[in-house]
């Protein structure tokens, strides 16, 4: 029964750790709730990044199709 | 199982599907070797580096005076305080040109006219790049939802379509080259 309990509480405590974000600050007293640290400065937003290679797999498959049609299209006229 | 695909294969397809992948394979992993060797230097790639250069020198070009230009070991950015673009590696549209240069090569049948069609590609793959970043910096400056439409649609509808155009037009480029080149 003791072992029932302690496993009962050892996974609610773990459970409830990995709800925790990373930017919380850690309580080191489960009772006071205080934070051991000041929560950090939240960074400056991330500007606006460009990507143009997003679709490189499409173009490849792409790529294939257009080859595939050139050799089929030489195929008829041979 | 292999030679009933190969019976079921356009003559020449196989061999032009090998080429293609072999090709697209070197490139990249010369690219990879490259960003990797300017990693190890805690420098910018010099292919960002200069799409990023160029893209600011074209922004000033198109009235935006107060455009800054700043950057980083992973990359750079482009634009007016609190309305900047993030130019990252996969930014400098180099993987596209690869990806095109690799099907000329698959398709090669004339090696000058596959190298001419290469650098041509290339140059203007990098020069339609500029022009993009340019734009989207001055569509940023205004505001609006426009740049929104031209990112996620226009550019990228026209350049992976001119790619593809061009391949399709292959034929009549190295016929052009064969007759005046």
């Amino acid at each position: 029964m003791k072992k029932i309990a302690f496993s009962l509480v050892m996974l609610i405590s773990l459970s409830v750790l990995a709800q925790q974000k990373k930017d919380e600050p850690i309580m080191d007293n489960w009772f006071a709730k205080k934070p051991t640290a000041p929560p950090p400065a939240s960074p400056p937003p991330p500007p606006n990044s460009v990507p143009l290679d997003g679709g490189l797999i499409g173009l490849i498959a792409a790529g294939g199709a257009v080859g595939y049609k050139k050799y089929k299209d030489r195929k008829k006229t041979v | 199982m292999l030679n009933t695909l190969k019976s079921q294969l356009p003559s020449g397809f196989l061999r032009f599907a090998i080429r293609f992948s072999i090709a697209l394979l070197v490139l990249l992993t010369v690219y990879k070797f490259y960003l990797w060797f300017t990693e190890q230097k805690e420098d910018l790639d010099w292919i960002t580096y200069q799409v990023s250069y160029l893209s600011h020198r074209f922004a000033l070009a198109l009235g935006i005076a107060d455009c800054e230009f700043s950057c980083f070991m992973d990359g750079c950015r482009i634009g007016v305080e609190g309305k900047m673009i993030n130019v990252l590696e996969g930014c400098n549209g180099i993987k596209l040109a690869f990806v095109y240069i690799a099907y000329l090569i698959g398709v090669n049948e004339n090696n000058r006219s596959t190298l001419i069609q290469s650098f041509i590609g290339l140059i203007l793959i990098q020069l339609f790049n500029v022009f993009r970043i340019g734009m989207l910096v001055m569509l940023i400056y205004h505001g609006g939802d426009m740049y929104f439409f031209f990112i996620k649609y226009i550019f990228g509808v026209f350049i992976y379509g001119s790619i593809i155009v061009l391949w399709l037009l292959k034929p009549v480029v190295d016929r052009y080259l064969n007759r005046h080149v």
